[in-house]
C-alpha cells in the first residue's frame, strides 16, 4: 500500500486511460454483463433501466398535460386519464426517484469515493438490480395491459374493493422494487461503515457519501414498512381478509398513516442524494472546500431522522386529531431548517471562489434556485390554516415537482454531467450541456409555476375535467411542458453521441479532488491498484485555488481528441496494448 | 384570456387563510431573492479570471451558520403558530347557533340534507349569508374531500365515520364545489354549487322548498321521529328509562360510562355506532338486547341518510330548549298514527332513490 | 459468545476480492446481517402498530377472538423454538471450535425443531380452516362463549346471528349489516393473524432451506463452509424469526385472556 499522488495531474499520464484495461472493455460478451459483480457495471445497467423508466413514465405525463390543454377533453376517457397519472405517478416515484441517484451514481461512486475496490456485499447489489427489472416488467406489463387507476398512493378502500384495474400486480411491482432498494440500502450502509480507506475519517467523508449514508437509512428503516401495508392490499383483495376496510370495521386512515410513514421521508430518499451532489459539484467548480462542511454533513443526518416525524402532514384534513396535526405542522416547520442551512452553505461556498462556469455547476445553480423554491412553498402546505385550502389542489402537484424534479432531477442531471467523463471515459459537447440546462430551467419553471396559482384558485389534482376558467394557466404548463421535454431530450442525444464521437476523457477533466478522480476514466475493474491512503480532508481545493489564482491551471486535463489516442498511449504498457484499440460500447 | 390569480373570498377564514398565504408568498420571494442575488451575484463575480479581491476565503463561521439557521427557524414557528389558530377554529367546535347540514358523499355526487328545513340537495347547497353551519359528513364508499375553494374550506369525507367542519359564509353568490380526494373514473365530475343567498332570497328560496324536486318540508327532526317509531326504537326508549333501554331524552351531549368499564360523551359518532352496532359501545346498566340496524336500502336496514335523521332527533331530545317539543312528539307517537303535519308522501327517501347508480 | 472463539485456527477463511482482511470480511458480513434484521423488525413492526390499533379501537371482539385460538398449542411452539434457538447457537459454537460432528448434530436438531414448529402450525392452521376462522368469504363465528368470558354483553353476542355468510365486497356497502361487523371484527383479528403468523411461518420455511442447504454442505465437507461465517449468520436469523414468535405470543395467543 502506498499514498497514491492525488493529482496524476500531467496529460502523459492521464492521457494512458484510453490504452489500459477499463471495467467496460474488460469483457464484453451479454454475460459479463449479466452476471457483473461489478458496483460500475451494475450502475451502467441500472442507468440504462431507469432511462427506460423516464421514458414510459414522461410518456404518460405527456398524455396528461395533452388531456389538460382542454377543460373538456374528448382526447382520453376518464378511466384512461386516470390511468395515466397513476401510471406516470408510480413509475417515476418507484421506478425512477427512489432508484435514480443512488443505484446509478451511488452505485458507480461510493465504494470510489471512499476507496474501496466494490460494495460490501456485491452479489446482492446485482441480485437488487435483477428484483428492479423483475418489479418493473411486472408493473410495465400491468401498465401496459389494463392499467392502474389508484394513483400512486394506493388508498384504501379505493384500492382494495373498489377498482377493478391491475391493482395486485402492480403492488407486487413496487413490492419487488422495494426490496431492489433495501438491498441498496444495506449494502450502501455497510459499506461506509466498515470499508472506508485507511485515514479515510467520517469527517473526512465527501458530503456525497454522507448524503448516500443518509438516505440508505432512510431507505432500511422505510421501505420494509409500506412493502407490507401495500401487501395487505394486495390480501385483501385477493383473499377477501379485513385489514382496512372499512366496511369490515378496518381503518382506512391506518393505511394512510403506515403509507406516508415510508412515503414522506421517500421524498428525502429522492432529494439527499442531489442534494449531495450538489455538495460536490459547487465546491468542484467554486475551487473551495464546502461551506460550513459539518453543518451540510449534520443536515443529511437531522433530515433522515426527523424526516420520519413528519408523515402526519399529509393528512391534516383526513380527520386525525387537531392535537396530532398541530405537532406533525411543528416538527415539519422545523425540518425545514436543515434545508436552508444547506442552501446557504451551497451560496456561500461559491464567495470568493474562483468559480468555474460548466454545465454541471450551471445544473447545481437551478438545482439550488428550484429547490429553494419547491423548500419554501413546502412550508405553505406545512402550514395548518393554508393547507386546509391548498392540500389536494394542483398546488401540492407544483410543490412536489419543485422539489422532485427541479431538486432531484436537476441534482441527478448535475451529477451526471460531472462524472460522465469519470463513468463512461467521453466528453460530452459543453456548449450543448449548458444549452440544455437552460431549456429545461425556463422549460420547468413555465410548466409547474402556473401550478401553484392554479392550487391557490382551487383547481384539485387528479381532475380529468376542470372549470373553464382555470384554462389559460393549464395551457401555459402544456406550452412549458413541450420545452421541458425538449431540454430532457437533447442531453439524451448528446450522452448517446458522445459514446462513439465523444473526445476522450482524462483521469480529471475538472480538476477535481476526491478519489474517484485519482483513477482513470473509465476506472479498471477493481478500482485501485492499491489502496489508497487519505491524508486530506474532502474538497482541499487550496493549492488549486492558489494555484488558478496564480495563472496556473495545469491540474485541469484537457481531453484527448478522438484518434489522438495513440500518441497518448504509453509504451510502458505493452500488455495492456491488446484492449487498447478496442472501441468501449 | 383569464388569469385567475385567486379564488373568490366568501367566508370567514378566507382573509385569515389569505394573509398568512400572502406572508408566505412574500417570504419565499425575499429569500429566493436573496438566494439568487447570492448565486448569481458570486459566481459571476468570481467567475474564473476576475480580477476581484478573494483575501481571505472562509470555509465557515460557526456565527454565520446560527444566523441563518436560527432566522429561518424563529420565522418558521411564527408562521406556525399563527397558521394554527384558524386551524383550530374550521376543525373546532361550532358556535352553539350554528345550523346544522348533512352531507353524504357518494360516487359520483354529493347530497345535502338541511336539518332545521329538511331541505334536501344534491350537488347544490344552498347558504344564507352571515348565518354559521356546521357541516356533518359521511361517505357511503371510498374517500371523498369536501372542498370549497371560496370558502377556504376541505374536510376528508371518509367512510364509516362523522367528520365535521363549520365556517360562515360571507358573501353572496355562487362557488365551486369539488371533490379533493381521489375516488375514481368520474371523480372529476363530483363537483358541484355552494349558492350563498342573500337573507330574502334565502327565505325565499326556503319558502319555496327548495329549486327542485328534492325538495322536502319535514326537518330531519320530524322525519328522525317518525324513523323512531318506524323502527320500533320507541318501544324501548320511551320518555322514560324502562327495563330494555335508556331513554334518549337529555342523552346528547352526556357522558356515559359503558359496559366495558370506559366512559364516552354522547356524540354523532357514538350514536351512529350505537344504532348500527349497539354492542360495540353499550351504556352500562342496561342488558345487550338490541340488535341494531344495518346500514343499507334492504328490508329492516337504513340509509345513511336515515341514520344521520336519527340522529338529528335524538340530538333534539337532548337540547334542554326543545324538550318540550320532544314531549309532544312523544304524545304524538303514544298516539301511534302519523300527524297531519306528516304527510307520508314526504317519507320517500331520496337517498335511498339515488342509491340505484 | 466469547470473542476468543472468533479465531479458531482450524477454519481457514475465504477472502472475497473486495475486502483487505478476513476480520474486514467477517464484520462486515455480521454488520449487514444486523441491518437486515432491522429492516424485518420494521416489516414486522408495521403489523404489530395495526394490531395494537386495532386491539384498543375493538377490545371486546378482539378478547373473544383472543379465545378462539389455541394456547396451549402456541406454547408447546414457544418451547420449541426456543430449544431450536438453544441448538442454533450451540451449532455457531461446535462450528467455530471445529467440532463437525457436533455442529451437523446442532444443526439437525434445529432443522427438526424448525419442521416441528411448523407440523404444530399446522395444526393449529387446519383447526382453524375447519372452523371457518381464516377471512375472507366464508369466515364464520359460530363459536360458543367460553365460561371465563360469559359475561353480559359476550352472553348477548352469542344471541346474536354471528354466523350469517358474508357478503362479497364489492357490494359494500349497500347491505352490510351491525352483526356483519361484529363478525367482521373477528375477522380483522383473525386477518392481522393470520397474516402475522403466516409471515412468521414464511421466515421458518425460509430458515429451514437455509439451514438445511448448511447442514448438506458441511455432511459433504463443502469448501464454502470452512469457514464459521455462514453458520454463524444463519444462526443469527434464526435467533430473529425465534424473537419474533416471542413478540407474538403473547401479544396474539395471551394478552386478554382474563
Amino acid at each position: 500500500m502506498s499514498s497514491i499522488p492525488l493529482n496524476p495531474g500531467a496529460i502523459g499520464t492521464g492521457g494512458r486511460t484510453r490504452a489500459r484495461e477499463n471495467y467496460l472493455n474488460i469483457k464484453h460478451t451479454v454475460s459479463s454483463w449479466l452476471l457483473t459483480a461489478d458496483h460500475k457495471r451494475i450502475a451502467v445497467l441500472y442507468m440504462i433501466s431507469i432511462s427506460v423508466m423516464f421514458l414510459f413514465g414522461g410518456v404518460a405525463a405527456a398524455g396528461i398535460r395533452i388531456a389538460l390543454v382542454r377543460p373538456h377533453d374528448t382526447f382520453f376517457s376518464s378511466e384512461t386519464y386516470n390511468k395515466l397519472f397513476s401510471a406516470h405517478g408510480i413509475i417515476m416515484v418507484f421506478f425512477f426517484l427512489v432508484p435514480s441517484i443512488p443505484a446509478t451514481l451511488g452505485n458507480f461512486l461510493l465504494p470510489i469515493m471512499i476507496g474501496a475496490r466494490d460494495l460490501a456485499f456485491p452479489r446482492l447489489n446485482l441480485l437488487s438490480w435483477y428484483l428492479y427489472m423483475f418489479g418493473a416488467v411486472l408493473v410495465m406489463g400491468a401498465i401496459l395491459f389494463g392499467g392502474i387507476d389508484t394513483g400512486w398512493t394506493f388508498y384504501e378502500p379505493y384500492s382494495s374493493v373498489y377498482s377493478n384495474t391491475n391493482v395486485v400486480a402492480v403492488i407486487v411491482g413496487v413490492f419487488i422494487a422495494g426490496f431492489s432498494s433495501i438491498a441498496t440500502g444495506i449494502n450502501f450502509l455497510v459499506t461506509v461503515h466498515k470499508m472506508r480507506a485507511p485515514g479515510l475519517t467520517w469527517f473526512r467523508l465527501p458530503l456525497f457519501v454522507w448524503a448516500m449514508y443518509a438516505t440508505s437509512i432512510i431507505i432500511v428503516l422505510g421501505t420494509p414498512v409500506v412493502a407490507i401495508t401495500l401487501l395487505m392490499v394486495v390480501l385483501e383483495r385477493v383473499f377477501g381478509v379485513c385489514v382496512f376496510n372499512p366496511a369490515c370495521g378496518g381503518d382506512p386512515i391506518l393505511f394512510e398513516h403506515l403509507f406516508w410513514f415510508y412515503s414522506h421521508p421517500a421524498v428525502y430518499i429522492m432529494i439527499l442524494p442531489s442534494m449531495g451532489i450538489i455538495s460536490e459539484v459547487i465546491a468542484c467548480f467554486a475551487r473551495k472546500r464546502i461551506f460550513g462542511y459539518e453543518f451540510v454533513a449534520f443536515s443529511s443526518m437531522a433530515i433522515a431522522l426527523l424526516g420520519f416525524l413528519v408523515w402526519g402532514h399529509h393528512m391534516f384534513v383526513t380527520g386525525e386529531s387537531m392535537y396530532s396535526g398541530m405537532v406533525f405542522s411543528l416538527i415539519t416547520f422545523l425540518i425545514a431548517v436543515p434545508s436552508a442551512i444547506k442552501v446557504f452553505n451551497w451560496s456561500a461556498t461559491l464567495y470568493k471562489g474562483n468559480v468555474w462556469l460548466t454545465s454541471p455547476l450551471v445544473f447545481a445553480i437551478g438545482f439550488i434556485l428550484l429547490f429553494t423554491i419547491g423548500g419554501l412553498t413546502g412550508l405553505f402546505l406545512a402550514s395548518l390554516a393554508v393547507d386546509v385550502h391548498l392540500n389536494m389542489t394542483y398546488f401540492v402537484v407544483a410543490h412536489f415537482h419543485y422539489v422532485m424534479v427541479g431538486g432531484a432531477i436537476f441534482g441527478y442531471m448535475a451529477g451526471l454531467h460531472f462524472w460522465w467523463p469519470k463513468i463512461t471515459g467521453r466528453m460530452y459537447p459543453e456548449g450543448w450541456a449548458m444549452l440544455s440546462a437552460f431549456i429545461m430551467f425556463i422549460g420547468f419553471n413555465l410548466t409547474f409555476f402556473p401550478q401553484f396559482i392554479l392550487g391557490f384558485d382551487g383547481m384539485p389534482r387528479r381532475y380529468h375535467f376542470y372549470p373553464p376558467e382555470f384554462q389559460m394557466w393549464n395551457i401555459l404548463s402544456s406550452a412549458g411542458s413541450s420545452v421541458l421535454a425538449v431540454g430532457m431530450i437533447i442531453p439524451g442525444i448528446y450522452f448517446l453521441w458522445s459514446l462513439r464521437y465523444g473526445a476522450l476523457a482524462p483521469s480529471n477533466p475538472w480538476g477535481a479532488k476526491g478519489l474517484e478522480w485519482t483513477i482513470p476514466s473509465p476506472p479498471p475493474s477493481h478500482n485501485f491498484d492499491n489502496v489508497p491512503i487519505v491524508t486530506e480532508d474532502a474538497y482541499a481545493y487550496e493549492a488549486i485555488y492558489a494555484a488558478e489564482l496564480a495563472g496556473d491551471y495545469s491540474h485541469v486535463e484537457a481531453p484527448i481528441p478522438l484518434g489522438a489516442e495513440a500518441e497518448y498511449s504509453s509504451p510502458a504498457e505493452p500488455s495492456k496494448l491488446p484492449n487498447s484499440s478496442e472501441e468501449r460500447q | 384570456m383569464n388569469f385567475p390569480i385567486m379564488p373568490q373570498t366568501a367566508s370567514n377564514y378566507a382573509v385569515s387563510i389569505d394573509d398568512i398565504y400572502f406572508t408566505l408568498v412574500a417570504l419565499t420571494v425575499i429569500f429566493t431573492g436573496i438566494v439568487t442575488l447570492m448565486l448569481l451575484v458570486f459566481s459571476v463575480r468570481y467567475r474564473r479570471g476576475t480580477k476581484v479581491s478573494r483575501k481571505n476565503p472562509s470555509t465557515g463561521n460557526l456565527y454565520m451558520e446560527l444566523t441563518w439557521s436560527i432566522i429561518p427557524m424563529l420565522l418558521g414557528l411564527w408562521i406556525y403558530g399563527w397558521s394554527a389558530i384558524p386551524y383550530s377554529k374550521i376543525y373546532g367546535d361550532p358556535p352553539s347557533n350554528a345550523s346544522e347540514i348533512y352531507l353524504i358523499g357518494k360516487r359520483w355526487m354529493w347530497h345535502f340534507q338541511h336539518a332545521n328545513s329538511g331541505i334536501r340537495e344534491n350537488n347544490e347547497l344552498h347558504l344564507e349569508v352571515g348565518k354559521a353551519v356546521k357541516v356533518t359528513m359521511i361517505s357511503q364508499d371510498v374517500i371523498h374531500g369536501f372542498y370549497v375553494p371560496a370558502l377556504r374550506l376541505k374536510r376528508d369525507c371518509l367512510p364509516g365515520r362523522y367528520n365535521t367542519v363549520w365556517f360562515r359564509p360571507n358573501k353572496v353568490g355562487k362557488y365551486y364545489l369539488f371533490c379533493s380526494e381521489y375516488c375514481g373514473t368520474n371523480h372529476s365530475e363530483m363537483t358541484g354549487y355552494v349558492y350563498v343567498l342573500s337573507p330574502q332570497d334565502y327565505a325565499q328560496w326556503k319558502a319555496n322548498g327548495g329549486s327542485e324536486h328534492l325538495a322536502h318540508t319535514l326537518t330531519t327532526v320530524e322525519i328522525g321521529h317518525d324513523l323512531f317509531e318506524k323502527y320500533g326504537c320507541i318501544q324501548c326508549h320511551g320518555a322514560q328509562d324502562n327495563v330494555h333501554g335508556p331513554t334518549m331524552n337529555g342523552l346528547y351531549g352526556t357522558t356515559v360510562k359503558l359496559s366495558n368499564g370506559q366512559s364516552s360523551t354522547v356524540d354523532d359518532n357514538f350514536l351512529r355506532t350505537a344504532i348500527i352496532n349497539p354492542q360495540a359501545q353499550r351504556i352500562a346498566g342496561w342488558p345487550a338486547v338490541m340488535s341494531g340496524f344495518p346500514v343499507g336500502s334492504g328490508d329492516g336496514q337504513i340509509s345513511e341518510e336515515n341514520l344521520l335523521d336519527l340522529i338529528s332527533y335524538i340530538k333534539s331530545l337532548g337540547n334542554a330548549q326543545q324538550a318540550t317539543v320532544s314531549a309532544a312528539a312523544k304524545a304524538s307517537a303514544t298516539a301511534a298514527a302519523p300527524s297531519a303535519a306528516h304527510p307520508p308522501k314526504h317519507h320517500v327517501s331520496l337517498a335511498t332513490k339515488g342509491q340505484s347508480r | 459468545m466469547s470473542l476468543e472463539l472468533q479465531h479458531p485456527a482450524v477454519a481457514p477463511q475465504r477472502l472475497s476480492h473486495q475486502f483487505e482482511q478476513i476480520d474486514q470480511q467477517n464484520e462486515i458480513y455480521i454488520v449487514g446481517m444486523w441491518t437486515f434484521l432491522v429492516t424485518e423488525i420494521m416489516f414486522f413492526g408495521a403489523l404489530f402498530v395495526a394490531l395494537t390499533v386495532y386491539r384498543s379501537v375493538y377490545p371486546d371482539a378482539f378478547e373473544q377472538a383472543h379465545s378462539a385460538l389455541n394456547v396451549w398449542l402456541g406454547l408447546t411452539n414457544t418451547f420449541i423454538l426456543l430449544t431450536s434457538s438453544f441448538t442454533a447457537a450451540m451449532a455457531v459454537r461446535s462450528k467455530m471450535l471445529g467440532q463437525r460432528v457436533l455442529t451437523l448434530l446442532f444443526l439437525g436438531i434445529t432443522i427438526v425443531c424448525a419442521f416441528g414448529f411448523l407440523g404444530v402450525k399446522y395444526v393449529e392452521y387446519s383447526a382453524e380452516f375447519r372452523e371457518h376462522h381464516f377471512p375472507g368469504p366464508n369466515f364464520q363465528w359460530s363459536q360458543t362463549v367460553s365460561p371465563s368470558t360469559a359475561q353480559g354483553d359476550l352472553a348477548a353476542n352469542s344471541q346474536v346471528a354471528l354466523g350469517v355468510p358474508k357478503i362479497g365486497v364489492n357490494e359494500f356497502p349497500a347491505n352490510y349489516q351491525p352483526q356483519q361487523l361484529e363478525l367482521h371484527k373477528r375477522e380483522l383479528f383473525f386477518s392481522l393473524y393470520f397474516v402475522m403468523t403466516g409471515l412468521h411461518g414464511f421466515h421458518v420455511i425460509i430458515g429451514i432451506l437455509v439451514l438445511s442447504t448448511l447442514w448438506l454442505l458441511i455432511y459433504f465437507n463443502h469448501p464454502t463452509v470452512d469457514d464459521y461465517m455462514p453458520v454463524e449468520l444463519a444462526g443469527l436469523y434464526w435467533h430473529f424469526v425465534d424473537i419474533v414468535w416471542i413478540f407474538l405470543y403473547p401479544l396474539v395467543y395471551l394478552i386478554g385472556k382474563q
